[in-house]
C-alpha cells in the first residue's frame, strides 16, 4: 500500500530522514516512534506531498510521489485522511462544516454530506457538537473533529501525526479505540507519536526512528 | 458550485469596507475613463464635419477645349473620393473675383486680359474621407496633363490630422492607463484576501482542493467588486453627464456637445471583466 524506498529528505544540511526502506502493507495500522526531531512528521508530510523527498521513492496507492504532477497532488491527497498535530481546523466554521469541508472539496452532494458527516460524528461521539465552533472545544474534542474530518470520505490510507499528544489517558484511549474500529473497515493506517503506552501490547507492528534514520522494528 | 458561490458572498460580506473602498476607486477610475472616452469622441465629432465644409481646387490649363473640360470633369468624377465636380469657367471665376472686390475694384484696373485659369471645384465623400486619401488623390491629380496647379487646405488639414492623432494616441494612453490602474487595484486587493485566508488555503489543499476550487471564490469575489466599480462608475459618469448637460446651457461651446450615454451601460461589464484579469494575476499558480 505505501513503499518508501531509499528516501532522505535534507533541511538546510540536516537531515530529517534519511535512507528510510520501508514496506506498509494494505489493510495495517502501524506506529511510527522516535523522540522528538526524529523525523516522524516529516516521513508523514512525504507521504501527502507536504514535502518532496530529495532522494528515493514513495510509491502510495498507485501514486508515485516523485514522478506526480502538480495538478495531481490533490487527487492523491483525496486518499489519504490526515490527523495533524496541530488539527488545522477552521476556527470560523462550526464542527459540522469543519467535516463536511472534507467532501464539498470532493463534489459531494449536500445530502450525502449530511448523511456521512453525521456517521462520522456518531463514530467519535461528538454529536451533539456539532453546531459548536472549534475554539468552544477541549483539545480531546479538537482531536476527534480532525479524526473524523479525516476518515469522513473513507479513505484508503489514514495518516494520525501525535494524534494523542496533548491528551489525557482517557482520551488517548478512546481516540486508539476509534483508529482501531476505521482500521477493522481495512483502512491503513500509520500513526506517528512519542506515547509508548499507545502501542504496548497492541500487538502491532512499531518502526523506530532515530535523527531521521530506521533504527528497528518491533511488535508492540 | 452553491457553495463556492456561499464562500465567496461571506467574503464579500466580511471584508466589506476595503471591498467597497475598492469598488468606489475603481468607479472613480471608470469615471476618468468616461471622461476621456467623452472628449475624445466629441473632438472625432467636430472632426468628423470637416469633410462637408473640404474643397479642393484644381486649376486647369489655359489652353483646354470644351471636350478635353468634360472629359477631364468626368475622369475627375470618377474618382472613388470624388462626390461631386463643378466646373468654374475662367469668366466665371474673374466675374466673381469682381464681385468679391466691390469695394476694391480698383486692384483690377490696368488688367485687360483675364489672368484667371478655369477651376473645379472638388467635393469630396464625407463617408470616405481622411486625410491619407485626400492627399493620395491630389498626388494623382497634379500628374494630370490637363492640372495647371492644385490648391487646397493643406496646413489647416495637417493640423486637423495631426490633432486628431495626437489626441486618439491620449485617449488610448489614458484608456490603457485606467485599465492598468483598475487590474493593480483589483490585484492588490485580492492579495491582501488572499494573504488573510492564507491558512485557511494551505488547509484546503491539504485536503484535496484543486486549484479551480480555491481560485473560483476569489474569482466571484474579484468579478463582483468590478461589477459594482462599474455600477459607481456609472453613477460618476452619470453626475459628470448631468453636470455638462446643465452648463450647456449656459455655456455655448459645451452646448453642441455630444455625450455617448449608451457607453455607461458597458462600465459593469468592463469591471467585471477587469475585476477577472486583476483576480487571476494576483491569484498566480497554485501551488500543492
Amino acid at each position: 500500500m505505501i513503499t518508501f524506498s531509499n528516501i532522505s529528505k535534507i533541511y538546510e544540511n540536516h537531515a530529517a530522514v534519511k535512507d528510510i526502506n520501508l514496506q506498509i502493507n494494505k489493510g495495517e495500522l502501524v506506529f511510527v516512534t522516535g523522540a522528538s526531531g526524529a523525523g516522524k512528521t516529516t516521513l508523514l508530510k512525504l507521504v501527502y506531498v507536504a514535502e518532496k523527498p530529495d532522494t528515493g521513492s514513495i510509491v502510495i496507492a498507485g501514486y508515485n510521489t516523485s514522478t506526480l504532477k502538480e495538478k495531481s497532488i490533490p487527487f492523491l491527497r483525496r486518499n489519504i485522511g490526515v490527523v495533524f498535530q496541530d488539527f488545522k481546523l477552521l476556527s470560523n466554521k462550526t464542527v459540522y462544516d469543519n467535516i463536511a469541508l472534507a467532501l464539498r472539496i470532493r463534489g459531494v452532494q449536500e445530502g450525502e454530506i449530511k448523511n456521512r458527516v453525521s456517521n462520522a460524528l456518531k463514530l467519535v461521539n461528538l454529536r451533539h457538537r456539532s453546531e459548536s465552533y472549534p475554539l468552544t472545544l477541549s483539545g480531546g474534542e479538537q482531536q476527534r473533529v480532525t479524526i473524523a474530518r479525516a476518515i469522513v470520505d473513507e479513505p484508503t490510507v489514514l495518516l494520525a501525526d501525535e494524534p494523542t499528544g496533548n491528551l489525557d489517558s482517557g482520551n488517548a484511549r478512546s481516540i486508539m479505540d476509534i483508529f482501531r474500529e476505521i482500521n477493522a473497515k481495512g483502512t491503513t493506517i500509520m500513526i506517528a507519536t512519542h506515547n509508548h503506552d499507545l502501542f504496548r501490547n497492541t500487538g502491532l507492528r512499531v518502526v523506530q526512528l532515530e535523527e531521521g534514520r530506521l533504527i528497528g522494528e518491533t511488535v508492540g | 458550485m452553491m457553495y463556492l458561490l456561499g464562500l465567496a458572498i461571506k467574503s464579500i460580506l466580511r471584508e466589506k469596507w476595503i471591498n467597497l473602498l475598492t469598488s468606489i476607486t475603481i468607479g472613480f477610475s471608470l469615471l476618468i475613463l468616461s471622461m476621456t472616452i467623452f472628449t475624445v469622441y466629441n473632438i472625432e465629432g467636430v472632426s468628423d464635419k470637416l469633410p462637408e465644409k473640404f474643397t479642393i481646387m484644381v486649376y486647369l490649363k489655359d489652353d483646354l477645349s470644351s471636350d478635353e473640360i468634360i472629359k477631364a470633369q468626368s475622369q475627375v468624377e470618377g474618382k472613388e473620393l470624388v462626390k461631386e465636380v463643378l466646373y468654374i469657367s475662367k469668366e466665371k471665376a474673374f466675374s466673381e473675383l469682381k464681385s468679391n472686390l466691390k469695394g476694391s475694384a480698383f486692384v483690377l484696373e490696368g488688367i485687360e486680359d483675364n489672368p484667371l485659369s478655369p477651376s473645379f471645384e472638388v467635393k469630396i465623400k464625407k463617408e470616405l474621407f481622411s486625410v491619407e486619401k485626400v492627399e493620395s488623390l491630389i498626388d494623382i491629380l497634379q500628374d494630370e496633363p490637363y492640372v495647371e496647379d492644385i490648391d487646397y487646405g493643406r496646413g489647416f488639414l495637417d493640423f486637423v490630422h495631426s490633432f486628431r492623432t495626437a489626441m486618439r494616441a491620449v485617449g488610448i494612453f489614458f484608456t490603457l492607463l485606467i485599465v492598468f490602474a483598475i487590474i493593480f487595484v483589483i490585484y492588490s486587493t485580492v492579495k491582501i484576501l488572499f494573504y488573510r485566508r492564507k491558512d485557511e488555503i494551505e488547509t484546503y489543499k491539504l485536503l484535496g482542493a484543486t486549484a479551480g476550487f480555491i481560485r473560483a471564490p476569489f474569482l466571484i469575489e474579484g468579478g463582483v467588486i468590478g461589477f459594482l466599480g462599474g455600477l459607481f462608475g456609472i453613477a460618476e459618469s452619470y453626475a459628470f453627464y448631468y453636470v455638462i448637460v446643465r452648463l450647456g446651457h449656459n455655456i455655448p461651446l459645451i452646448g453642441f456637445m455630444d455625450f455617448p450615454v449608451q457607453f455607461f451601460a458597458v462600465l459593469p461589464v468592463v469591471g467585471l471583466m477587469l475585476g477577472l484579469f486583476g483576480t487571476i494575476f494576483a491569484l498566480g499558480r497554485i501551488r500543492f
